[in-house]
């Protein structure tokens, strides 16, 4: 077999031919199917279509009351592990104390809590009422980042920006490696121990694809939550008077992220 | 070209990495999954299957479905930012099977009070 | 990820010191993403120690070349070990090659794992081993001898010109195979330095100081191991070789010594908004493994040793300088598992949100636990014993001759 004919050209075109080969066995389906062809199963949303929708959370911190209903609603809604490690959503309650007696400043020390992600309620605070300046609660969640670090960080492809502008993770795929929830700079993922996959937020995409709001902006008793379709937002849509009305922010601007879930009224102190 | 018989080494090392090219080419072919790449780097079907979740809270538009005179009557007063679920609890089971008891007993519970005092 | 199962049943929060985000209470990766950047980074020390023979001809290192091959060879091997026990999901690994995300470094494992195995180290050994692999193979009875039938691959030609070409595609493997013991090493070191939101990781100085410090841990092993096998063999010690080796290992650790303190240099001189934190992180929960391990054991003791060695060699009588090597290479190797342990665990020791601290509650069983890391640590050492025995005979220094083919002194 070997010996005659094996010559350094043969070789070359043998090698070369097995490499075309094996390229174009690579994923060959790289056809575009139509978004129709998805949602046909029994239990999807028929007539859902994502590209008509992007969707968008808007958070009003003046109206945040900490009551912690949006985080237990998360946890219902979403079957999230009870214990207080594993959050999609989770509120921070910011106390700001006065400045020390001398002290040259405008504020002095800020206190960070979150008790079990808020949900339930913040117990009171032990800082007595005179030292406090003032205090506020922030929601977190998904930041719905445009350039996403933690899908691109992602190796196998499981977790990924949907055409409606939620960002899921596909737990039949999701090899558990951690590294999206290493990359996410707001912490909102976490790594579901029962399944074994990382978790976060999925903007309640059963809801929203079936027309209800997500389970946090449901119950909000404040309408501190706002939710809303950037594709569809008329005037008179929450978000948009939100946007007329006051300064907007977004977190951790300084990574590039381009975060989209919008908030008025952050504080310097919120990171 | 160079007309000369390659030396037998790498004639075998030749052979050894087409077949690991090979191998690996139909491996690749056969073990990615059926929809992948079809909307983006990833399963097209995990979309679908993000989707397959039931509901656990109906919704205020669910509600307004029987009980629209009781929503008229908080809208006008204090609670009417408040949505009926955030103090009675998720209403699904209710709104697949009204005959199941709902109000006060059931999700509502003291709770809901320490809520107005917390958030000082 | 850590007592997963435990938390499921009773949760303990581990201890917080400030705020931490609610998601990052407990570490997420653990002992094993200590032990994996460790066994890649001896790897491709081990090969770059190799190579400096190949390429760049340094005489003086040869008694060690297939010492260091093997090294390399076993500890490649047990390599995605710590990875695979660490995936929620192991099973599901080879989506890991079948669907590389292009845009993650961490995608690139399978590619750059299988190429450096295969293309470079199988490759070159093959190329060094050709010959003795023919002669054992007509010498040896019994299942060693089918194992060397197998590894000639069917090729018995020995003759001068094939020897001349297996030297030749050695060299050109080695050469190529340089950068790719960087790309094995520094991927990984590109994996926390491409991850901006965590400011002890992020930054661009990241990839090198693990290739460096690779290097460093590397050519100390060998220095361990040719001083093992030497004394277990009861052969003489070729203090040139020892001599030598510690020459590079000094300057590589001069190198690496200056990347690690410039790193900090410019985190201090620019101060920005998570200098507080990490001041707080070096002097506190890393004190011990920062400060006292890496720092002083593992780097400037070292430094001192060898770098007296260098300047009084002449001096010191060689029983005392092979102590004296033993000692820096022992020192070395624990600063630089240290250092892994540093990054690692450090990084996830504070928050995101920069205001706080938790504790790594290191299991001790457990498949991520103490036990399991020490048992990765040690397995590749008996796999360097079953390699040693099987393709380093006693009493078969190989040299090269002139013309660059191997000649084996054994009979």
């Amino acid at each position: 077999m070997i010996g005659k004919g094996y010559t350094r050209r043969k070789s070359l075109v043998a090698l070369a031919g097995a490499a075309a080969g094996f390229l174009v066995m690579a994923p060959a389906r790289k056809a575009r199917a139509a978004v129709q062809k998805l949602f046909t199963s029994t239990g999807a949303p028929k007539g859902y279509d994502p590209t008509q929708h992007k969707w968008l959370m808007a958070i009003n911190i003046e109206r945040c009351i900490g009551c912690g209903l949006c985080v237990e609603a998360c946890k219902k809604e979403n079957h999230v592990p009870p214990q207080p490690t594993y959050f999609r959503t989770w509120i921070e309650r910011y106390i700001i104390k006065k400045p020390r007696p001398g002290q040259a400043a405008v504020q002095g020390e800020t206190v960070v809590d979150s008790p079990n992600g808020g949900a339930g309620g913040f117990p009171p605070c032990e800082i007595p009422r005179e030292e406090i300046l003032k205090a506020f609660y922030v929601p977190k969640l998904c930041n719905l980042c445009e350039h996403s670090p933690c899908t691109q960080s992602c190796p196998v492809g499981a977790t990924f920006d949907t055409p409606d502008g939620a960002v899921l993770v596909d737990p039949k795929y999701c090899i558990g490696c951690g590294f999206c929830i290493q990359a996410c700079p707001y912490g909102c993922r976490y790594f579901n121990p029962y399944t074994r996959t990382a978790d976060k937020c999925s903007l309640c995409y059963h809801r929203i694809t079936r027309g209800l709001r997500p389970a946090c902006v449901e119950v909000c008793p404040a309408e501190a939550r706002l939710f809303g379709d950037l594709k569809n937002m008329g005037p008179d849509d929450p978000i948009a008077k939100l946007v007329r009305t006051n300064k907007l922010h977004t977190l951790k601007p300084h990574l590039g992220t381009e975060p989209r879930v919008l908030y008025a009224g952050l504080d310097k102190e919120v990171r | 070209m160079n007309e000369r018989k390659l030396p037998p080494q790498l004639i075998r090392l030749v052979i050894l990495t087409v077949a690991i090219l090979g191998l690996y080419g139909l491996a690749r072919f056969f073990l990615t999954p059926p929809s992948f790449g079809e909307l983006g780097f990833y399963r097209a079907l995990a979309l679908e299957e993000a989707t397959l979740r039931s509901p656990v809270f109906a919704g205020q538009k669910a509600c307004d479905e029987c009980h629209s005179d009781t929503i008229k009557k908080v809208a006008k007063a204090e609670h009417k930012t408040v949505s009926c679920e955030s103090c009675h609890g998720p209403g699904r089971a209710h709104v697949e099977n009204p005959e199941l008891k709902w109000g006060r007993s059931f999700a509502f519970d003291a709770t809901v009070w320490t809520r107005h005092v917390r958030h000082g | 990820m850590d007592a997963e199962l435990t938390n499921l049943v009773y949760y303990v929060p581990p201890h917080v010191d400030g705020y931490v985000y609610p998601n990052e209470q407990n570490l997420l990766w653990s002992t094993l993403i200590v032990v994996y950047p460790y066994i890649t980074g001896l790897v491709a020390g081990a090969f770059i120690m190799a190579s400096l023979v190949r390429v760049f001809k340094v005489k003086a290192l040869e008694p060690v070349y297939r010492l260091s091959m093997l090294t390399s060879l076993a500890f490649l091997l047990c390599a995605p070990l710590p990875l695979l026990f660490h995936l929620g999901h192991p099973e599901r690994c080879l989506q890991i090659m079948m669907t590389p995300h292009l845009s993650s470094p961490m995608a690139m494992f399978g590619f750059v794992y299988a190429w450096y195995m295969m293309a470079v180290l199988l490759l070159e050994l093959w190329f060094d081993y050709r010959r003795d692999f023919v002669a054992w193979s007509a010498n040896v009875r019994g299942l060693r001898g089918i194992l060397y039938r197998i590894l000639t691959l069917g090729v018995h030609d020995v003759s001068e010109q094939a020897l001349r070409l297996d030297d030749r595609m050695g060299k050109i493997i080695s050469l190529v195979g340089i950068p790719s013991a960087f790309l094995l090493h520094g991927y990984v070191g590109f994996i926390f330095g491409s991850i901006k939101a965590n400011p002890w990781w992020g930054n661009v100085l990241m990839p090198i100081i693990f290739i460096f410090s690779a290097i460093v841990s590397g050519i100390s092993l060998c220095v361990l191991m040719y001083l093992l096998l030497n004394w277990a063999r009861r052969q003489a010690q070729d203090i040139n070789c020892l001599d030598a080796m510690g020459k590079f290992l000094f300057y590589a650790l001069v190198v690496d010594a200056s990347l690690e303190a410039l790193d900090w240099i410019h985190r201090l001189y620019a101060a920005e908004e998570s200098i507080h934190i990490l001041k707080s992180l070096a002097a506190g929960r890393l004190f011990y493994t920062l400060l006292v391990g890496q720092v002083c054991l593992g780097t400037a003791v070292p430094l001192v040793i060898l770098g007296g060695l260098q300047l009084f060699s002449r001096h010191v009588v060689p029983q005392v300088r092979q102590h004296l090597y033993t000692l820096s290479a022992a020192l070395i190797l624990f600063g630089v598992l240290a250092m892994r342990w540093n990054v690692v665990i450090g990084g996830q020791l504070f928050s995101k949100s920069l205001r706080g601290f938790t504790t790594y509650k290191m299991e001790l069983a457990g498949h991520e636990g103490w036990l399991m890391s020490i048992a990765l640590l040690v397995l590749p050492f008996i796999i360097l014993g079953v390699l040693v025995k099987l393709f380093l005979p006693q009493k078969s220094p190989v040299t090269r001759t002139e013309t660059g083919a191997a000649v084996s002194q054994a009979a």
